[in-house]
């Protein structure tokens, strides 16, 4: 597991979430909003395909997160902010960091984002506060 | 230049929704754990929750999205717009073309199956500003959820963006 110390990196994960992923999650959540799984309504409303909810990826980045700190971490605080969507099928890296860590090493604010794989396009950035054990 | 933002719109802010009531299933939570691809054996295992100390199956902690968005969201079908989503969710401005913003939540304490959730939903502001694009319209969203023990579950500011 990694170490717990101010300006830890986290292993990044690349998560690819298709047609099969995004239905699961529209159910789960009951978010039926058709950008999400019909394409010719997406590209009414101007997008190239069809997007995975801003949620869903904040769901992947929370995991990418407490899975580099270990399953006894739990998310008290989090902070998203959405930049520009994710497309369906189109892989994306999510990445974190360690940027404050307490005195006695049990609550730590982890710096988050999502990028494509090429790095040149910011989907998501955010922030968590996590502590170890609750 | 257009304006997408009424003032019926403007007249939403402060408004709060009906209080809603979310009973949490261990099923709930392994459809939302399976759904985003959850690995760690405390949001699927009830057994490894209980291990743990928690009263039941806890949910992931992104998994408060399908409570505050069901407890809004289970209507009748001739209540849906063209776009999906519930006609009577959103103040009434000219475009549906929304997508998610920002969030920022507290979550003092976890989602276990078996709980009673209470949530709560007001609009705390509404606004329009110029995009490079056109003008987009902001509504911002405030949720609380507490449990049957009144403790808080959740905090959020939720902000959407519509163009």
């Amino acid at each position: 597991m990694a170490e717990i110390k101010q300006g830890t990196e986290l292993e990044s994960e690349i998560r690819t979430l298709g047609n099969l992923e995004l239905f699961l999650y529209s159910a789960s959540v009951q978010i039926p909003h058709r950008i999400h799984y019909d394409l010719d309504y997406a590209r009414e409303e101007g997008h190239r395909d069809i997007l995975v909810h801003g949620p869903f990826q904040a769901v992947c980045m929370v995991q990418q997160a407490l899975g580099g700190l270990g399953d006894d971490w739990r998310a008290t605080k989090v902070s998203f902010r959405n930049l520009s969507p994710v497309l369906v099928d189109a892989p994306f890296e999510c990445a974190s960091s360690l940027i404050e860590v307490s005195e006695d090493g049990e609550e730590a604010r982890v710096e988050i984002i999502s990028r494509s794989l090429d790095g040149q396009t910011v989907f998501t950035t955010g922030e968590l506060v996590v502590r170890r054990g609750a | 230049m257009d304006e997408l933002l009424t003032k019926e719109a403007k007249e939403w802010i402060g408004y709060e929704y009906p209080i809603q009531t979310f009973e949490v299933t261990k099923h709930d939570i392994l459809k939302f754990a399976y759904a985003t691809g959850e690995r760690n054996a405390l949001h699927l295992d009830e057994a490894v929750s209980l291990k743990r100390g928690y009263r039941g199956l806890v949910a992931p902690p992104m998994f408060y999205i399908a409570v505050r968005t069901a407890a809004y969201h289970i209507v009748p079908l001739e209540e849906f717009s063209v776009d999906g989503t519930p006609k009577n969710d959103l103040p009434p401005i000219s475009t549906i073309r929304g997508m998610g913003g920002e969030i920022s939540a507290a979550l003092p304490t976890p989602i276990c199956a078996g709980d009673t959730l209470t949530i709560g939903k007001r609009v705390d502001d509404v606004w329009e500003k110029q995009g490079r694009s056109g003008p987009l319209v902001f509504v911002k969203f405030a949720f609380t959820i507490t449990n049957q023990l009144s403790e808080t579950v959740l905090n959020e500011e939720f902000t959407r963006i519509f163009r």
